[in-house]
């Protein structure tokens, strides 16, 4: 399915919250990136219909999905941010609840949840309460009951918040193994998240599009701007005061520093190959750019 | 139905409420096992002078029909044991063998506390109603004289509710009066009513499930809707649980059915009720009426917590409403501030003070027993509020019917 953005806009309390946002997702893992308070959220809830976009339109493989009503529904799996579900219910009850709400049958819904379940390597958890589930398990869940119905569109809100390395790796595979056929949109903060799975890279900031493109391509902007620098611990004060620091390393009494900029920031730095987060950095965190 | 099962499921049957409901019974048959320990004298054991057997074996000579040979024989019982305990110098010996229980001064006691009170309510009651019947008619005459339209209509109503009306029969009475006059049972029934329902929405606000909810083609209004029934009916089921659970818990304690086939106004505090039926179908007269009163109020508790973003504030939020409620309700009880009563859906819950006494509301000249408005009105507040909430709860702004945010 292809969604595509045009001009969507919103406004709370007269501050753009997104705007003129326009995009293309085909099928793949889309990876929605910004900072916290970029839009992410106010996009994809605008995507499910949670709010109503001030302008512009989404469209579902060239139809308006405000028109296509429930039936847009009925191909979309969404992920929300923290999710805490129902701690009394135990997971099967939650899942064929879930199956009712996409108007599964209930023989269907049993069957699929089941499926699911041994997928997100969750199959011995049916009869567990979802309040004595670990953070992973939940998000595991999650992602279970938004593929219940098979979507085409898989939205997911930040899905590795919170949760540990091991199962950030475990969600980042699950969701590699849903993608063909389907499009998923990925919002998170997590460069890491993103950064080997998605086909597309959607850089957000002050609710603005900044960039769309494949993480090599985006690396590829900036080369020649991101640098290392084997400083003395004075010297690096320096430095991260003037420049954005990608990473910061202490060597004996020296400190190698990972530094992102137009020009070379100082005597003895070499430029290095830029990685994603390299252009997180260089796009998204200054204070002071501006993206109007 | 799928979606009522799992939303009842989701709401209600959550540990805590079953905790609660499961508590609440307990401490409900322990607060009846109380009320006939404290107040009915025939709590005093089983032994063979005891009240409690003594009462028994002379209530089987009584019951049924009251006949000019059962008075007779009663007064012959009674007036001798009257007239040497007046001037208090009969025999005070606890163990006299000429008595019952053992001191003429308790023997007199009995007699007239379940016997002789008692018949004497039941045998005058006929002549008592056919009063008020006559004089209700009368009033009619005048009124249609004085072209007084209204009070000519209420008086007619008057006369065809107490015209006609005997007690004919004596039946021990005081389990029906107790649980006829048992408002406990409603302090829980309100607490876990509000318990319940009160986090409704405001709990899936305060964990974003709203926002889930509303991206499944049946997450937005057939889910309100299958909140609003699954909620009536745990509160239906609430009501009725407690209400046989009273019922059970009287006849346990009081160990006898008897009393329910009496007619209502055969127990004194309801002389002047305004229905003609039977204890028993009094009872489930009642169990209806609080059904419908609860269920209005756990409308209102339900707007209220989709108004809260937070579970806690709306469980504060409601008990103010519903402590409002009951203040309210409770200061108007008993006056004559009909209206106001009939307003208060908390009214219907009491019960008592609409269905003890015969009064009436003025409506477009057409006198309405005040029980009959409450209930109309509780209704109408009940479907405004589960209108109100179905049309201001939140949709997918892609589906239809669907409103600005």
């Amino acid at each position: 399915m292809e969604i595509r953005f045009d001009d969507v806009s919103k406004c709370f309390k007269g501050e753009y919250a997104l705007r003129d946002f326009s995009a293309t997702l085909g099928e793949g893992i889309f990876g929605l990136l910004g900072e916290n308070g970029a839009g992410k959220t106010t996009l994809i809830s605008i995507l499910v219909g949670i709010l109503r976009a001030d302008g512009g339109t989404v469209r579902a493989n060239g139809r308006d999905v405000a028109a296509q009503g429930s039936k847009f529904l009925s191909d979309l799996g969404y992920m929300p941010q923290y999710p805490i579900f129902y701690r009394d219910f135990t997971v099967g009850d939650f899942l064929l609840y879930m199956g009712a709400l996409k108007n599964l049958s209930a023989d269907r819904a049993k069957s699929r949840a089941t499926e699911l379940l041994a997928t997100v390597n969750l199959a011995d958890a049916w009869n567990k309460k979802i309040g004595a589930l670990s953070g992973g398990m939940r998000q595991r869940l999650g992602i279970a009951q938004a593929m219940l119905s098979d979507p085409k569109v898989l939205v997911l809100d930040e899905p590795t918040a919170g949760l540990d390395p091991g199962e950030r790796i475990r969600f980042r595979n699950l969701i590699s193994r849903f993608a063909p056929g389907r499009t998923i949109l990925l919002a998170t903060h997590i460069v890491s998240d993103v950064e080997c799975v998605a086909t597309e890279i959607l850089l957000l900031r002050h609710g603005k599009l900044l960039m769309q493109g494949s993480p090599g391509a985006l690396e590829q902007s900036i080369v020649g701007k991101v640098w290392e620098a084997t400083v003395d611990l004075e010297e690096s004060c320096q430095l991260a005061e003037r420049f954005r620091i990608g990473n910061m390393k202490q060597e004996g009494s020296l400190f190698s520093l990972r530094i992102v900029n137009d020009d070379c920031p100082c005597e003895g730095a070499w430029p290095v190959r830029p990685n994603l987060e390299d252009v997180f950095l260089y796009f998204c965190q200054d204070g002071d750019m501006s993206c109007d | 139905m799928r979606l009522i099962r799992y939303e009842f499921v989701k709401l209600f049957c959550r540990r805590s409420v079953l905790v609660l409901f499961a508590l609440f019974s307990v401490v409900n048959l322990v607060k009846i096992y109380s009320e006939w320990d404290a107040y009915s004298f025939l709590a005093d054991g089983s032994g063979e002078r005891s009240w409690r057997t003594v009462h028994w074996n002379l209530y089987d000579q009584y019951r049924g029909p009251i006949t000019p040979e059962k008075v007779q024989q009663l007064l012959a019982m009674w007036q001798p044991l009257a007239q040497a305990t007046a001037d208090m110098t009969a025999n005070t010996a606890t163990d006299d063998a000429n008595s019952l229980t053992g001191n003429l001064y308790s023997d007199r006691n009995l007699l007239e506390k379940y016997f002789v009170d008692p018949m004497q309510y039941c045998y005058e009651y006929g002549e008592r109603a056919a009063s008020v019947a006559e004089k209700a008619r009368q009033n009619a005459e005048v009124a249609a004289q004085v072209s007084a339209l209204y009070q000519q209509r209420e008086s007619a109503a008057i006369y065809r509710i107490y015209a006609g009306r005997t007690v004919p029969e004596f039946a021990y009475a005081e389990m029906a009066n107790y649980y006829l006059n048992y408002d406990f049972s409603l302090i829980l029934v309100l607490l876990l009513g509000l318990y319940g329902v009160a986090g409704t929405f405001a709990t899936e606000r305060e964990t974003q499930m709203d926002r889930l909810l509303l991206t499944n083609p049946n997450g937005g209004s057939r889910t309100v809707l299958a909140k609003l029934v699954a909620a009536s009916g745990f509160l239906l089921l609430v009501i009725v649980w407690f209400s046989l659970l009273d019922l059970a818990g009287f006849v346990a304690a009081f160990g006898t059915f008897e009393g329910l086939g009496q007619p209502v106004y055969a127990i004194p505090s309801f002389a002047e009720a305004p229905v003609n039926l039977s204890v028993f179908q009094f009872a489930i007269l009642v169990s209806a009426l609080r059904s419908a009163g609860l269920w209005a109020v756990g409308m209102l508790w339900l707007a209220v917590s989709l108004q809260c973003r937070n579970a806690l504030v709306s469980l504060v939020v409601n008990f103010a409403l519903t402590a409002a409620l009951v203040v309210g309700g409770a200061s108007v009880a008993y006056s004559y501030l009909v209206w106001a009563k009939v307003l208060d859906p908390y009214s219907l819950l009491a019960v008592r003070p609409l269905l003890s006494q015969t009064e009436f509301l003025d409506i477009g000249g057409f006198p309405v027993l005040s029980w009959q408005a409450a209930l109309a009105f509780s209704l109408v507040i009940g479907l405004i509020a589960a209108a109100a909430i179905y049309a201001f709860s939140p949709r997918n702004a892609l589906c239809p019917m669907r409103r600005r945010r």
